[in-house]
């Protein structure tokens, strides 16, 4: 009993000197898993890939910044668990984090990197030099795509088109805060029977870049 | 006391050596610019550049294992692809662009025609993953790689470890093409007084100067800018250079402009090799183009001094850098 009291101190001192940061993605209340369908309005929608950075994620309270992620650059890939979560070291205080969807200018120009930067995880144009910064790929009925497929490769930091977003989201501290990905949204603004291929830096990839910090939320 | 300036001394020294390393495989006269590649994020190695060599000179990169770097970009064409007016990649796919020279590319800060790749690091992706090209991943390559018993042993002895990645694949490629420098023609030793030249190249500089210099300033004769020189686009290629990366009507027809060291190496002459003579390149710029383009005047020069100009570029083939062994296959030991 003493050795099962001690473990779950333990246990509560590991988990509470981390703090987590979680993606899920959802569509309404319900979560996606990967090649599965969903109906939303007349659509069903099938998501195949789902892959994200997070960059420059950085936690606040009262509008200063108190903690700097140590991972500069994140790729969210929902076909991978361990991708899921962003986990830091520490407890701070705050009431607000703030992160950029994508791979900013600097880094876009600044050559080869290793991990989550390395232009073989399928995030990275070669002919364009240049990020994905946000990849979702599916079928939907609406799609006039091959095998109604859509494509939405989000990128490109060369203004007008930098596709770059950096969003601030007001929470309460919790050790594992839960951003939820609502998809629906996407699909509420972005027609996707007339955008279902978008695969270069330009007008429509920036419509579409507009978009993404409405659907990041945070539950609590 | 006497210790710490032993240190100190001991530190200059170490740091002079490093200098000494960096001038071996990287020495530009000191006319040059300052290199626009950032050194210190790929410090020249004598080993990763031939690692780089190998990787360059090896049909592994392509799908089929057909085609390497040096099948579009050959030492003795100054690393391009003469005779070919567009290139040719896997199973004969012909594409839209010339072979671009490779050489003083630590000068540059944008590749391809159109600079649509935006570092040397990243160019080798482009040619790598285009189906008409090499037809590959890097991933495949990654792949292919460490299934390669030589390679194992290179990478080891390069970097200490046998694992492969995309960066230490393309760090390495870069390092052997920033080696790549051009700096050894006759307009080079005229520059460092070893020679004269003759009356005829010398009319020919004053004429470069006069109409050529302001896309083309010396020592690296071009200012890797992209403008529009008048050529009407090509109806079967659609290609409109720098405008599909900007998507700026202006830079529509706009190209990199290339250098105009080692020409008689490098012909075909455009991004799409549609003159094959530098005297289809002289009537275009006096008489021929078209339209909308950054050059402000025609050319306006005799018969004669289209002689004595061709005479002057003429003096920029850097023979010692084409036939430089360095630079050549080489078959590494196993």
């Amino acid at each position: 009993m003493k050795w099962f009291v001690f473990i779950c101190l333990v246990l509560f001192f590991a988990k509470a000197h981390t703090q987590n940061f979680l993606f899920v993605p959802k569509f309404n209340h319900q979560s996606v898993a990967l090649d599965t369908p969903y109906t939303l309005q007349k659509d069903t929608l099938t998501i195949s890939a789902l892959k994200f950075y997070i960059t420059n994620l950085h936690y606040l309270n009262k509008g200063k910044v108190v903690y700097t992620s140590g991972k500069k650059a994140h790729l969210v890939d929902f076909a991978d668990s361990k991708t899921l979560a962003i986990t830091e070291k520490g407890v701070f205080d705050f009431d607000a984090v703030e992160f950029n969807i994508g791979v900013d200018s600097l880094t876009s120009v600044s050559g080869v990197f290793e991990g989550d930067l390395d232009p073989a995880n399928g995030m990275y144009w070669a002919w364009q030099s240049g990020y994905i910064n946000f990849k979702l790929e599916g079928y939907a009925t609406n799609s006039p795509g091959r095998l109604n497929k859509f494509i939405w490769h989000i990128g490109g930091y060369r203004e007008p088109f930098s596709a770059l977003r950096r969003i601030m989201i007001r929470c309460k501290r919790q050790n594992e805060l839960v951003v939820n990905i609502q998809l629906e949204k996407l699909f509420r603004e972005i027609d996707v029977s007339k955008d279902f291929n978008v695969m270069s830096p330009g007008s429509r990839s920036i419509k579409i870049a507009d978009v993404l910090p409405a659907i990041f939320s945070i539950s609590q | 006391m006497k210790a710490r300036y032993f240190y100190i001394a001991m530190v200059v020294a170490l740091m002079s050596f490093s200098a000494m390393r960096y001038h071996k495989l990287f020495s530009p006269p000191p006319y040059f610019p300052k290199p626009q590649y950032n050194f210190k994020t790929n410090p020249l190695d004598s080993a990763t550049v031939e690692l780089g060599r190998a990787l360059f000179y090896d049909p592994v990169l392509s799908a089929d294992n057909s085609i390497s770097c040096a099948s579009c970009h050959s030492p003795y064409n100054a690393f391009a692809h003469t005779d070919h007016p567009l290139s040719h990649g896997i199973a004969d796919s012909v594409g839209t662009r010339n072979a671009p020279a490779l050489f003083n590319l630590a000068w540059q800060s944008a590749f391809m025609w159109d600079g649509g790749v935006n570092h040397l690091d990243m160019q080798a992706l482009a040619p790598i993953s285009h189906p008409k090209e090499m037809g590959s991943s890097i991933n495949r390559v990654i792949d292919k790689l460490r299934k390669s018993g030589r390679y194992k042993k290179i990478f080891i002895a390069t970097y200490g470890d046998s694992s492969i990645t995309s960066s230490k694949i393309l760090k390495a490629l870069a390092q052997f093409q920033l080696t790549l420098v051009s700096a050894g023609s006759k307009y080079d030793r005229v520059r460092t007084g070893k020679e004269k030249f003759t009356p005829q190249e010398k009319r020919g500089y004053t004429l470069f100067r006069l109409n050529c210099s302001g896309c083309h300033p010396e020592p690296l004769f071009s200012t890797y800018a992209f403008e529009n020189n008048g050529l009407p686009a090509a109806a079967t290629l659609n290609d409109f250079g720098r405008y599909s990366v900007t998507k700026r009507e202006s830079d529509k027809n706009r190209f990199k402009v290339p250098s105009l060291r080692n020409l008689s190496y490098t012909y075909p002459y455009m991004h799409d090799g549609r003159f094959s003579t530098l005297n289809q390149v002289m009537a275009h710029y006096s008489n021929n183009f078209s339209g909308n383009n950054s050059l402000n005047k025609f050319i306006t020069i005799s018969s004669g001094e289209k002689v004595d100009l061709i005479s002057f570029l003429l003096t920029l083939n850097d023979k010692e850098f084409v036939f430089d062994k360095k630079h050549q296959f080489t078959k590494i030991t196993e």
